[in-house]
């Protein structure tokens, strides 16, 4: 089967997978502030005593951000932070139920690996 | 060109389950392999371009919400149902032609299309690309609102 894939070492992998982590974690606590009590970009900035476009920025990953930041976005959403660590070998199934290509929604044709590696 | 979608494959951790699929056009291929890698952030992110695109795509596959506007848009016209996928320097231009899945056409940096008046090509592309497919109809789906989740 021919696919293409974007290859970074495992290492550096991690660090990107968290800073994915933490922008996933703030923009759903944000989407959930604002569901239930209609909290919204400008009043985090109001709280944190910064523009809106700040916030914006934080939150979309543009701007790079210190753990201090991060307690403070988490204190302008009124929410604890937690950190995990979980073990790959403790605790988990076998072969998770990963989707199988039977269940792709578009049929494709092809067969061998492309690789493009980070520079 | 008929026929000829590769599939796009991420390293899942052992917690994590496959929810969508992106495939890749054969110009997309070429912008991941032969373009990509050798962009460099302009702005001293910690990510670079190819992390950054590594990092969305993987977000994507694994079912994370894509909030609209932030992670993705849908582009003007908006009859064309072309939508692009965002992270802090590059911009992935594609279309859904089922829920769950993105098809990747073409990507550039965001600091190479501003304005917006850059942006035709791309979409022009995107929609020649999928017309000349052999997909069966409908080619695209239409009707997603910005915050459903796609």
């Amino acid at each position: 089967m021919k696919s293409v894939s974007l290859k970074i070492d495992k290492r550096r992998r991690t660090y990107t997978r968290l800073i994915g982590e933490i922008h996933h974690a703030l923009n759903q606590a944000l989407t959930e502030e604002n569901e239930d009590r209609q909290l919204t970009k400008a009043k985090m900035a109001e709280i944190l005593g910064c523009d809106r476009g700040t916030i914006t920025k934080l939150l979309s990953g543009t701007r790079n951000m210190r753990l201090e930041t991060l307690a403070d976005l988490a204190y302008a959403l009124d929410r604890p932070v937690e950190v995990s660590l979980p073990s790959r070998r403790r605790g988990t199934n076998a072969s998770p139920p990963n989707a199988s290509d039977a269940n792709r929604p578009v049929d494709i044709a092809g067969a061998k690996k492309i690789e493009a590696k980070a520079a | 060109m008929a026929g000829k979608l590769i599939p796009y494959e991420t390293e899942l951790d052992v917690r994590e389950f496959r929810e969508r699929w992106i495939d890749f056009t054969p110009s997309g291929v070429s912008w991941l392999q032969n373009v990509l890698p050798g962009e460099v952030s302009d702005a001293g992110r910690k990510l670079s371009p190819l992390e950054q695109v590594e990092q969305i795509f993987h977000d994507y596959i694994i079912g994370r919400l894509m909030q609209y506007g932030v992670d993705r848009k849908r582009l003007v016209p908006d009859r064309d149902f072309v939508w692009e996928f965002k992270t802090p320097d590059v911009r992935v231009f594609g279309w859904l032609p089922r829920e769950r899945h993105f098809i990747v056409v073409d990507g550039g940096m965001r600091r190479d299309l501003k304005p917006y008046a850059k942006y035709p090509p791309y979409i022009q592309k995107v929609v020649t690309v999928r017309d000349g497919l052999d997909l069966d109809a409908p080619k695209y789906l239409e009707g997603i609102r910005a915050n459903e989740i796609c």
